[in-house]
């Protein structure tokens, strides 16, 4: 953080007046650049790149990061962290896998998406009544979580082969279902942010809670909403991962909390909270899943796959600043 | 984190309390309770529990936890993440590993230290040029850190196996080497956060960094030197675990990033900053030790572990964040 930029807008907010040029100058707008750079980059390298066919493939590999995203944003927007997300996450597949095989598909996705809720309202209920960084309560309660996935399936992967697998499939044969389901979920919770009292509220309880508080709203209460509302998406996204892979086991879910973390801030979801969109964090993930696809196609070493999402965070925040700095 | 409402709530509910009272919400007085109660239930189960031998032996098991914690601490009191600390471990075994093997275990030592200094550095100058927050800053790091180690190993273990076999021996044949190691940072830092100027600008800077700026210190040089301090004490951790082990994989030092966090906030090293001391680290850190090994001790499924450390983290944050007034 700059300190004295800090300080300067403190005393002078002045300083810190939009332009309308910088308008367009946003972290959106700094991703669609990276995005189209690399594009170009690649398209010169493999022809491949540029077809619909392609577009499709990456939107697919990213359905499922793009779902437990919009979950961990939810909850980032409040204020707040979800640390608790692979762990449910990977409970909520075990579920899923467990279920579907003996009971049929639709009580596994029952199963799946009643554990995310009773999860959720737990981490919401704890992290509003212990007066803690959310960070560290819901970093506690994941491994809680963990703790009860193990003792419930006593570290043994659950396998639901050949049940239930619409997300391997595809639309006439073309888009395939879990891009559908991705593209459901983001217009949902463009719908819920924008058209609605509860989506209003979280934007307002990140930004100022006690000014949420005095004008009405109840902190508590919402708060827990997000929560559960966050491990119905957590539940979800399983459901799709599981029907794609067929196979669910513990930990499975350990790499879409930082995954989903970084994907939001990317797509301008600020911590801390009060801040983010739907189309950010879609362009978040999809930068992602953008530079994986590239980098396939190049047939760039995957090791070198971690450097470069991590060069690619830093390139976006740094430009980002620096055109915040400049207007 | 806008949590005014709740700290009124908190506020209120402290006014009534005795001084009496309030010396059980200190968090290195409850941790003391934790540890004597757990340890009179134990060593009731099993009365080995109470022998010198156990007690090295937990502090064994802490030590590098407990050397990396201590890193973190210099980061949370300045009032910063640092996200990198297991992926830093990581890189730094493989280097170590690869450096005492292809030269020696000494230029292996000398060089591992010099890229935890160049490391610490390099997070420290992107967290302070950077304007965002160090969650997000450190968690692209992390990426870029745990990929080099990748790239380096090609994914492959290196292994050292006698090499350098120093933190396997024991000193007298009783007190192990690496718990050395752990007891010497611990005195050095308990100095250095005490008596030297740096130590109290960290908390200065921590505590209310406009402040600090304010009062003419350089904020961000210092908030460099402590992700740099940090980073070589998490090299030192990497060595003697590759020492103890005899191998290094890409991944042998991820998990100690959540264990470093939950030691360093269970022991009082607040995030946020300008909080917790070196007794309260120690004791953070054995608590964990002391569960592990009691859960040994006494026969309890392994699978249970997740769910008690959880439950003792919240406990010691709850306890924490329900006596101290948080700014």
């Amino acid at each position: 953080m700059s300190d004295k930029e800090q300080y300067a807008s403190a005393v002078n907010p002045n300083l810190t007046r939009a332009s309308k040029m910088s308008r367009f100058l946003n972290q959106k707008t700094v991703l669609i650049f990276i995005m189209i750079v690399i594009s170009i980059a690649v398209t010169v390298t493999n022809q491949n790149f540029i077809s619909l066919k392609n577009l499709f493939n990456i939107l697919s590999a990213v359905s499922v990061v793009g779902i437990t995203t919009v979950g961990a944003s939810m909850v980032l927007i409040t204020g707040e962290f979800d640390m608790t997300l692979g762990p449910v996450f990977s409970v909520t597949a075990w579920l899923m896998a467990l279920f579907t095989p003996t009971y049929g598909a639709a009580l596994g996705i029952t199963a799946a998406i009643a554990a995310g809720i009773i999860f959720g309202i737990i981490t919401g209920l704890v992290v509003v009544n212990v007066k803690a960084n959310s960070f560290i309560v819901t970093l506690a309660l994941g491994s809680v979580y963990t703790g009860v996935g193990l003792l419930l399936n006593r570290g043994a992967y659950s396998s639901m082969s050949g049940f239930f697998t619409i997300f391997k499939e595809k639309i006439f044969g073309v888009i395939p279902y879990s891009i559908i389901a991705l593209l459901l979920v983001l217009l949902i919770a463009a719908l819920l942010f924008k058209f609605t009292k509860f989506g209003r509220s979280i934007f307002l309880l990140g930004s100022n809670q006690h000014a949420a508080y005095l004008s009405g709203i109840k902190v508590k209460f919402n708060k827990v909403m997000v929560f559960a509302v966050a491990g119905i998406l957590y539940g979800i996204a399983s459901i799709v991962l599981v029907s794609q892979i067929s196979v669910a086991m513990n930990y499975i879910g350990v790499p879409y909390t930082l995954a989903s973390l970084a994907a939001a801030v990317l797509g301008g979801v600020v911590l801390g909270g009060g801040k983010g969109d739907v189309l950010g964090i879609f362009l978040g993930v999809l930068l992602f899943g953008l530079v994986t696809n590239a980098m396939i196609l190049m047939q760039i070493d995957p090791y070198w796959r971690e450097i470069v999402n991590g060069a690619i965070i830093l390139i976006a925040l740094s430009v980002t600043g620096y055109l915040e700095s400049k207007e | 984190m806008n949590n005014n409402i709740q700290n009124n709530i908190a506020a209120d509910a402290g006014t009534g309390t005795s001084r009496a009272a309030d010396i059980f919400k200190k968090q290195e007085v409850f941790l003391a309770i934790v540890i004597v109660v757990l340890g009179v239930i134990v060593s009731i189960v099993n009365p080995l529990f109470l022998s010198l031998q156990n007690f090295f032996n937990i502090v064994l098991a802490v030590s590098i936890t407990g050397v990396a914690t201590i890193g973190l601490s210099l980061v949370f009191i300045s009032g910063e993440f640092d996200l990198t600390l297991g992926a830093m471990m990581s890189l730094q075994c493989i280097l170590f590993a690869t450096f005492a093997t292809k030269i020696n275990p000494a230029v292996g030592i000398i060089l591992t230290l010099l890229f935890g200094l160049v490391f610490g550095a390099v997070n420290g100058f992107f967290v302070t040029r950077i304007r965002a927050h160090s969650f997000i800053i450190t968690l692209a790091l992390l990426s870029v850190y745990s990929g080099l180690a990748l790239v380096i190993s090609k994914g492959n273990w290196v292994s050292m196996v006698g090499t350098f076999m120093v933190f396997k021996n024991k000193i007298f044949n009783i007190i192990p080497n690496p718990a050395i190691v752990f007891v010497i940072a611990l005195i050095i830092f308990a100095v250095v956060y005490r008596y030297t100027n740096f130590g109290r600008i960290l908390y200065a800077i921590g505590g209310n960094p406009q402040a600090a700026y304010l009062s003419g210190l350089k904020v961000k040089n210092y908030k460099i030197l402590a992700f740099t301090i940090a980073a070589v004490l998490y090299s030192v951790a990497s060595i003697v675990l590759v020492s103890m082990l005899g191998t290094a994989q890409p991944t042998s030092g991820d998990v100690y990033m959540l264990e470093a966090f939950a030691a360093a906030v269970v022991g009082g090293i607040m995030m946020g900053g300008g909080k917790g001391n070196m007794l309260g680290l120690f004791l953070g850190v054995i608590v964990f030790g002391l569960i592990n090994n009691a859960l040994i001790i006494m026969n309890v499924d392994p699978f249970w572990r997740d769910v008690v450390v959880g439950a003792i983290i919240l406990a010691a944050v709850g306890v924490s964040g329900f006596g101290a007034s948080r700014k």
